[in-house]
């Protein structure tokens, strides 16, 4: 059952270039989807329409069958947002409170606030650092406490715009074990990225766009071939006859 | 280092304990109090404020390493005073070119910021930034035209965005460094060439934390601090108004 459905959107910047270019897509509820695409393709400006920070010019988005512009805060609540940049995206004066930003916001009682808070941390391994200034995190723990702020509002799908950018390896294992776990526990996933390397062999399905259109979509084994077309880097591993590995072995 | 030491410092003590509100009243009218009283009165209350922080479990002397330079501007400020203030020579000191007159006008001056410091350095890390936030707000909460929630975001904003700024600032100063900026003798350039990006930097900033803070539902109607004051809450203000009452008796 699709949980994400967008037909024939197209979106244009105010000096007229055009971002992206009838749209059509539907994303299964529980996948894990690849979205790739070099820089400028339109992958960050795809993402802000899922959750309604951008509204659709032409076409219509819907969020578990209910379109974005009729309902925002359902939107918003269903579809949480990682971006790429952890810093910007932190808002709290410590841990706790940061990751406490989005339940207030959709004012729930402070007990489910409380357990909602404590959950997304533990999950994220922040369980201990509440109380610890954002600033003082690495940047892999601020990564993971933009992930627990989202989590907190128990939305069923997460996106993650370029959730691996400036972390170092072991920064980028602890972020994908969690996003792998994420969608284990039967939540759908949507990463963005124009490095397939670290995230495709957790992938069901690559989407790679270009210059505004979807220029391929498929399994990732299929797709993946084709990817330096698109202007995006071919995974080491299969260009040497081999498959991609996780980063997780 | 600084904002490590005056940043909230997580703790179990009864000065943790107590309820924000009552801590920003108290540090209100102790603030008051410290402008009306004298030396004498000044040296209690800077030992007060000594065991106020130790009870709160930071000891005393790394604050004070802390605020070494707030404590060199007060030297400034006693220095200043003795100096220009007219008045009788000082009396174990004949040969500066000081008045005694001065010299007590600058101490007490000095001692009242201390104090007031101190006391301020107290409250801060005892207290979760959220929780002065929502204290803030509480106060702000029975003035009419103030947005009393967006003023409490903004204060939040700023405790969590200062740090980061400064970061970016150091970032942008040690580029600049790197591509020899210091042979420009032109400091309104040098000002210049880091403002300017600085400021770029800050505006792009702010437009991905306004995005970010829309994705997360932020709107007029958030959930509220839960107050709960207790009967210890109401104690410490009745010993800080006794100690200050004690404090305008002596003075």
């Amino acid at each position: 059952m699709a949980i994400i459905e967008i037909a024939g959107l197209t979106h244009r910047y105010p000096d007229g270039r055009t971002s992206l270019e009838r749209i059509d897509l539907t994303i299964a509820r529980g996948s894990f989807v690849v979205l790739a695409g070099a820089n400028g393709a339109g992958k960050s400006t795809l993402l802000k329409h899922f959750n309604g920070l951008l509204r659709p010019q032409e076409g219509s988005v819907r969020i578990a069958g209910v379109p974005v512009h009729h309902d925002l805060l359902h939107a918003r609540r269903t579809v949480g947002m990682v971006f790429q940049d952890a810093d910007s995206q932190i808002v709290g004066e410590t841990v706790y409170d940061d990751a406490a930003f989005g339940p207030e916001n959709l004012n729930w009682p402070a007990a489910r606030i409380r357990d909602s808070v404590d959950s997304a941390l533990g999950l994220v391994g922040l369980g201990a650092m509440g109380d610890r200034s954002p600033h003082l995190l690495s940047g892999g723990e601020k990564r993971r406490l933009a992930i627990a702020g989202v989590l907190a509002m128990e939305p069923e799908v997460i996106v993650l715009d370029e959730p691996f950018a400036n972390l170092d390896y072991d920064g980028v294992r602890q972020v994908l074990a969690h996003i792998v776990a994420l969608h284990a526990g039967g939540r759908t996933i949507i990463v963005c990225v124009h490095d397939l390397e670290k995230v495709l062999a957790h992938a069901e399905r690559l989407i790679i766009l270009q210059r505004g259109r979807i220029a391929a979509d498929g399994p990732p084994e299929t797709v993946v071939l084709a990817a330096e077309t698109y202007g995006i880097r071919l995974p080491a591993a299969i260009r040497m006859g081999g498959m991609v590995e996780s980063w997780l072995r | 280092m600084a904002a490590l030491i005056f940043g909230y410092q997580p703790g179990r003590t009864v000065v943790h304990r107590i309820d924000a509100r009552i801590k920003l009243a108290a540090l209100a009218l102790f603030s008051m109090v410290s402008l009306q009283v004298g030396l004498p009165a000044l040296g209690l209350a800077l030992g007060a404020a000594m065991v106020l922080l130790a009870a709160a479990r930071c000891a005393p002397l790394d604050c004070l390493r802390g605020l070494k330079w707030y404590l060199v501007l007060l030297g400034c400020i006693i220095a200043a005073r003795a100096l220009t203030t007219p008045g009788d020579p000082v009396p174990i000191l004949p040969w500066l070119p000081a008045s005694r007159q001065g010299l007590e006008a600058g101490l007490v001056l000095a001692g009242r910021l201390l104090v007031i410091a101190l006391f301020g350095l107290s409250v801060t890390i005892t207290t979760r930034p959220s929780h002065i936030r929502a204290a803030v707000e509480w106060y702000l909460r029975p003035i009419p035209f103030i947005p009393h929630q967006q003023v409490a975001t903004m204060i939040g904003l700023l405790v969590r965005f200062i740090p980061v700024i400064l970061a970016q600032s150091a970032e942008l100063d040690d580029a600049l460094r790197a591509r020899a900026i210091e042979q420009r003798r032109n400091p309104l350039r040098r000002i210049t060439h880091l403002g300017m990006p600085l400021l770029r930097r800050t505006f792009v900033t702010a437009d991905r934390l306004a995005s970010a803070m829309e994705a997360r539902c932020y709107g007029m109607e958030r959930t509220g601090h839960q107050w709960r004051t207790a009967a210890g809450d109401w104690t410490a203000l009745g010993l800080v108004t006794g100690f200050c009452a004690l404090l305008l008796t002596i003075s």
